[in-house]
């Protein structure tokens, strides 16, 4: 019986090696948070994990233990340029650029480790139990998007780009956590929140 | 004795079932509906709308059916235009305002009929009259709209490289502008017009800058002292550039803040004796998520019972 839960441990624990899942946030072109000392998951080394996960090491029966490494740390991005236009004409043309803001943009979710994401676009969370766990450690502020036509003319010189870059201001939660099964840990991985509060546009024109 | 039991517990469940079905029915009955007091400071190309927000308590309803309605107004205190509905559009999700919950509409007004180039229209206090096909009529209070009908044409003699606001506490206090003189002579902005009655690109203040300010930034930081709260508008006095010059230009507000989002830039300059205009279309500076969630415009609440 003690040699069959050990084999069950260790099938079990083989999921403490599966990869990551990232979101569109993680290739922002620059977050600068307001402290010096917060970090994104991505950039947790194998140290920080060790000296984290340490912190969730109180054995359980069952369920999640969660440590959380950044809360509600406020942050300022650099995001995706929105849009890119050229005009490789002779003469000047007017544009009619449609901008959207995306629900799924508000609220990204990523995970590392045997913590897995489900779900898409704006449904997406944690897979399994550590989702509410997660819910209950941090306090995430609601944001939400609003569907108001956005249309912009703009009229574009010859040989010129017209390109919209989105800044803006958030928060970020992270935070690791490990599964215990009588008294074992079978799974562990890193967790991270980011929302987006407000976010900022620019236009740029440049002649090439 | 049984009997008598029987019959008055049988009674009672007959009369408390009438009562609950009778308030279940009368709460069904009634539906609440929100505006929000907004600036709408807009430059509409033929095609474009006007996307006002309605929050109402249920979710299907006569009342977001385009179908329904038979017509419909902005009204002011002395104007009235009559207009389309083209579309209503749900939000996905909703909202909670004073622990009721709302679900979101977007009311596409539609202006095509009146449509006339170049022409201005000033709408204080408007409202947003609706008829519908059972005589049922809706009038809300939607804020102030500033339109001006513009195909965005404008002559080669000015451009800009560069523009953002810059922000401070959910507030644009300043534009950044990079502004590009094509003439290779002096060009005199003479004012911008933003078509907001409570706000003004005020030119006086402007700031030549040497390089991008941060966009979250105090003005202190950038004029020191300055406040953009005034109670009058200052005379606009010309500036003039005569190569390509970046400028802070300072945001003023009559009284208040105002949190208005998304505006055009009207650019009146004088070059060689004519004066021209510029035209930015209304372009959205910011977005900071639903309009009833962060309270700041006045809310105006109507019960509809039926």
């Amino acid at each position: 019986m003690k040699k069959l839960l050990l084999l069950v441990l260790f099938f079990m624990s083989l999921g403490l090696f599966v990869g990551v899942s990232a979101e569109e946030y993680t290739n922002y072109q620059e977050i600068i948070f307001e402290e010096d000392d917060v970090e994104l998951l991505k950039d947790f080394s194998s140290s920080d994990y060790k000296k984290y996960y340490k912190k969730t090491k109180k054995r359980k029966m069952f369920g999640w233990r969660l440590h959380v490494v950044n809360k509600n740390e406020p942050l300022e991005f650099i995001a995706e340029t929105k849009i890119k236009i050229f005009n490789d004409g002779t003469t000047p043309i007017t544009y009619k650029i449609g901008l959207e803001s995306k629900e799924e943009t508000k609220t990204q979710i990523s995970a590392t480790g045997s913590i897995k994401v489900s779900g898409s676009g704006s449904n997406k969370k944690f897979k399994g139990s550590v989702d509410a766990n997660i819910k209950a450690s941090i306090s995430t502020t609601k944001t939400q998007t609003n569907k108001e036509n956005f249309n912009f003319n703009i009229m574009v010189d010859p040989l010129t780009y017209v390109s919209i870059v989105t800044r803006g201001t958030g928060e970020i939660n992270n935070g690791v956590g490990s599964y215990y099964f009588f008294w074992g840990r079978t799974k562990k991985g890193g967790w991270e929140t980011f929302t987006v509060m407000t976010e900022y546009y620019e236009i740029i024109k440049s002649k090439i | 004795m049984k009997r008598i039991f029987i019959i008055f517990i049988g009674l009672y469940i007959i009369v408390s079932t009438a009562v609950v079905f009778i308030v279940d029915h009368d709460l069904d009955k009634e539906i609440e509906i929100l505006s929000i007091q907004k600036d709408y400071a807009r430059m509409l190309t033929e095609d474009e709308t006007i996307d006002i927000p309605i929050y109402i308590s249920k979710e299907k309803s006569f009342f977001t059916s385009v179908d329904n309605i038979i017509d419909a107004k902005i009204l002011s205190e002395s104007d009235e235009i009559s207009i389309e509905i083209k579309e209503i559009k749900k939000e996905e999700k909703t909202v909670f305002y004073l622990d009721k919950e709302y679900y979101i509409y977007y009311f596409m007004l539609d202006l095509n009929s009146v449509f006339t180039l170049n022409l201005k229209l000033d709408f204080k206090d408007a409202l947003l009259f609706l008829k519908y096909n059972n005589e049922e009529e809706l009038t809300l209070d939607i804020g102030h709209i500033n339109i001006m009908f513009s195909d965005v044409y404008h002559f080669n003699h000015i451009d800009y490289t560069r523009l953002y606001s810059i922000n401070h506490m959910n507030s644009i206090v300043g534009i950044y502008i990079e502004l590009v003189n094509k003439t290779g002579e002096t060009v005199f902005i003479n004012h911008i017009d933003t078509l907001n009655n409570h706000m003004l690109v005020n030119i006086n203040d402007s700031k030549i800058v040497y390089e991008p300010l941060d966009h979250l930034k105090n003005i202190d930081n950038i004029i020191p002292g300055y406040d953009n709260i005034v109670t009058e508008f200052p005379i606009q006095k010309p500036i003039s550039f005569k190569h390509n010059t970046a400028f802070f230009m300072p945001i003023n507000y009559l009284n208040q803040f105002n949190y208005i989002i998304r505006f055009p830039l009207i650019i009146n300059y004088k070059y060689n004796d004519e004066i021209y205009n510029y035209i930015i279309d209304d372009f959205m500076f910011y977005h900071y998520g639903d309009d009833l969630e962060y309270g700041l415009y006045e809310v105006s609440h109507y019960q509809y019972h039926y």
